[in-house]
């Protein structure tokens, strides 16, 4: 609106204001008749002789100018303090408080103190998650062993039962009992592997993986024909560092061919078993119930292995033969035997290397170590 | 006019009690307690104009009286304590601002508050024995703000005649001091012109001369609500918003008059120029532009000397009313 003013006319009216005409003749209007003017109160007959005196008197112009300015600035004053009337009685929620200042520094400084908690405790908690990882990782490995324990088994088994089968075509020293061969036990050995990785493999798994184990446990492994020979040094070597194993060895005392995977399948479920007894009942239940399941095939193989007495077999650099299924060693004379029985605190005590050997053998070993003669039973 | 109220004594009877029905707080007043303030505005409002103001009519203004306001002051006119604790509760802050915005002097301003409500309450007897107080003044017709609003205004403006004719002489030296300073410099020339020739001073004021008649002619050609809507703008610069309120029309109407006005002026000038003064359309036409070029630079420039000129003005106002 203002572009289109007359500019030079504008220019020339405000220069007029100094020149102003002096007042009009009329009575000057009172302060009831100028407030009521201002406020567009009067009727109009009476706004045309207001107006009509307004626009001569300069005094009565001014008070009215001063009228109209100062009822403009009470109005927004008048608003806000109805608003801040209204604002009072309204109640301000606490979290709104919050943000008023200086509530709003105090609000920002706890808010700092909690995010600096917070990530202090986030750091914490990674630290102790690293330990908590080994820890865990530990126990995984714990309850992959665990897992495993059977998987050892049947892995055992069945290698076991491959090899067995390997050998089942392979001529035999013994015309009772398949020969074993060297390609039967680097058969077993190359079972190993496998079943080493076997184990790794059954370790990512979780326990439940166990359960398909069992039924293998009660698989036929031990046929007549694939019994392996306990002539397999290399197998032998393989296993020297076995943990020792005991129970088997009372259940099959006479069943040394059941074989090293098979020892050692028993010694790990075994060991396995009594880890799990101190942590997990039930696990320990179930893999004892499978340990019980492979004991049970164990005396199946131990009367038919009965008739390999007269094998013999090298052991820890010493040559064992089998007299009525008993390992004698050769260097044994006729020195006082002292006998020792597997599991006992005693047979601990015995020498890694002694107790590689009866562990290999199984069964009754007679052998002279270091002078002695230990009876091993 | 007594007439009048007197055959619509029933209609504004029904009028009274009809206010003092809507009223929140009637503080006790009786119709009769109210109609004498209630018949002075009619007749100051109404029947001053139209002595034939129909019932209607009638009925309608007394309706449109702000009740609660009214029965307020004739509350404190009776001497009520408690009116006059809501008064001054209610309106001291609003005779303080306003009186804070009118003086420029913090002291000047608490006196002429001071001055407000001591003539509110009464400083005179009249011949009855009654304070004769300013609020037998209020006819409830606008609001009580406002009213109090333009009685500060009113006591501020005749407060200033009265020292005004006293410090004229001393302002109309310190303006033509500053109108001097003024002037020597280059740039100020439009305004407070030095020519070094005599002749050209004499041909520049007679021009300014014929030109303030002229315009002087143009404004009083005005219609009354123009003239008033141009002072109002120009003379006391009031935003067009108020005004148009004032008047009871938007802005925009405001704007747009005030545009038609300055078409109108612009016509009277040329013509009164021409006819009255001789001058040429060419000579109206570039001495118009030359004022209006000059005049918006200085105004620009020397608004402080603006401003003293209009204080001088007013103060040999205040001389003549």
């Amino acid at each position: 609106m203002e572009f289109e003013f007359d500019k030079e006319i504008d220019a020339i009216l405000r220069r007029a204001r100094a020149g102003e005409a002096a007042a009009s003749a009329d009575a000057h209007l009172d302060a009831d008749e100028i407030s009521a003017f201002a406020e567009n109160g009067v009727s109009e007959a009476a706004r045309v002789r207001f107006t009509a005196h307004l626009a001569d008197c300069a005094r009565c112009r001014k008070i009215l100018s001063n009228t109209i300015l100062l009822n403009s600035e009470a109005a927004p004053e008048a608003a806000s303090a109805a608003v801040a009337a209204r604002a009072a009685k309204t109640k301000t929620p606490w979290y709104r408080k919050l943000f008023v200042f200086p509530q709003l520094a105090y609000t920002m400084g706890a808010f700092v103190l909690l995010l600096s908690g917070f990530f202090g405790y986030l750091i914490i908690q990674n630290m102790q998650g690293a330990n908590s990882s080994e820890v865990s990782y530990s126990t995984n490995r714990a309850a992959t062993d665990r897992s495993s324990a059977p998987a050892n088994a049947s892995s055992a088994a069945s290698t076991t039962n491959s090899s067995a089968l390997s050998n089942s075509s392979v001529a035999t020293n013994s015309a009772s009992l398949p020969a074993t061969s060297n390609t039967t036990t680097s058969t077993t050995t190359t079972n190993a592997a496998p079943l080493s990785a076997g184990n790794t493999a059954t370790a990512a798994k979780p326990a439940p993986a166990e359960k398909p184990v069992a039924p293998q446990l009660n698989a036929p492994v031990f046929s007549p024909q694939a019994t392996p020979a306990p002539e397999a040094d290399n197998s032998l070597n393989a296993t020297k560092n076995e943990a020792p194993r005991d129970d088997l060895a009372k259940v099959s005392p006479a069943a040394p061919t059941a074989g090293a995977a098979q020892n050692r399948a028993a010694e790990d479920k075994q060991k396995k078993v009594k880890d799990l007894a101190k942590s997990d009942e039930n696990e320990a239940a179930v893999a004892e119930q499978d340990f019980r399941l492979e004991r049970k095939s164990v005396p199946k193989t131990a009367k038919r292995q009965q008739s390999e007495a007269g094998a013999a077999r090298s052991v820890g650099g010493k040559t064992f033969n089998n007299v009525g299924g008993i390992w004698f060693d050769s260097a044994v004379g006729r020195q006082k035997q002292k006998s020792v029985r597997r599991g006992t605190e005693e047979y601990r005590k015995l020498e890694a290397g002694l107790r590689s050997i009866a562990e290999q053998l199984g069964g009754t070993v007679v052998v002279l170590w270091n002078g002695k003669a230990y009876r091993i039973e | 006019m007594t007439a009048s109220i007197e055959k619509h004594g029933t209609i504004i009877d029904d009028a009274i009690a009809r206010l003092l029905a809507r009223a929140e707080n009637a503080r006790g007043l009786a119709p009769n307690d109210v109609r004498p303030r209630v018949a002075a505005a009619l007749a100051k409002y109404l029947f001053k104009d139209n002595e034939n103001a129909t019932a209607a009519e009638i009925k309608a203004f007394v309706d449109e009286l702000r009740a609660d306001d009214l029965c307020l002051v004739l509350a404190c006119e009776r001497g009520i304590d408690s009116a006059w604790d809501e008064l001054v509760r209610t309106q001291d802050k609003t005779v303080k601002a306003a009186a804070w915005k009118i003086s420029p002097r913090s002291e000047d301003a608490d006196d002429l508050a001071s001055s407000i409500w001591a003539e509110l309450y009464g400083l005179k007897h009249d011949k009855d024995g009654k304070l004769k107080s300013k609020l037998s003044y209020y006819s409830g017709r606008g609001s009580l703000g406002g009213w109090l609003r333009a009685i500060v205004s009113q006591l501020a403006i005749d407060q200033y005649r009265k020292q005004s004719r006293l410090v004229q002489v001393e302002e109309a030296r310190e303006f033509e001091n500053l109108a001097n300073e003024s002037s020597e410099k280059t740039d100020n020339l439009s305004v407070v012109a030095h020519h070094d020739n005599p002749e050209d001073i004499f041909g520049e004021k007679q021009l300014r001369t014929d030109v303030s008649k002229a315009l002087s002619a143009a404004i009083s050609e005005l219609a009354p609500d123009d003239r008033l809507l141009l002072k109002l703008y120009y003379f006391d610069e009031l935003k067009l918003k108020d005004i148009g309120q004032m008047f009871g029309y938007h802005e925009a109407t405001a704007s747009r008059k005030v545009v038609r006005i300055q078409g109108e002026i612009r016509k009277s000038v040329e013509r009164i120029l021409q006819t009255q003064h001789h001058w040429s359309a060419e000579e109206v036409k570039r001495y118009l532009a030359e004022t209006a070029s000059k005049l918006g630079i200085s105004l620009e420039k020397l608004v402080t000397v603006l401003i003293i000129g209009a204080l001088v003005q007013e103060a040999l106002r205040g001389t003549v009313l």
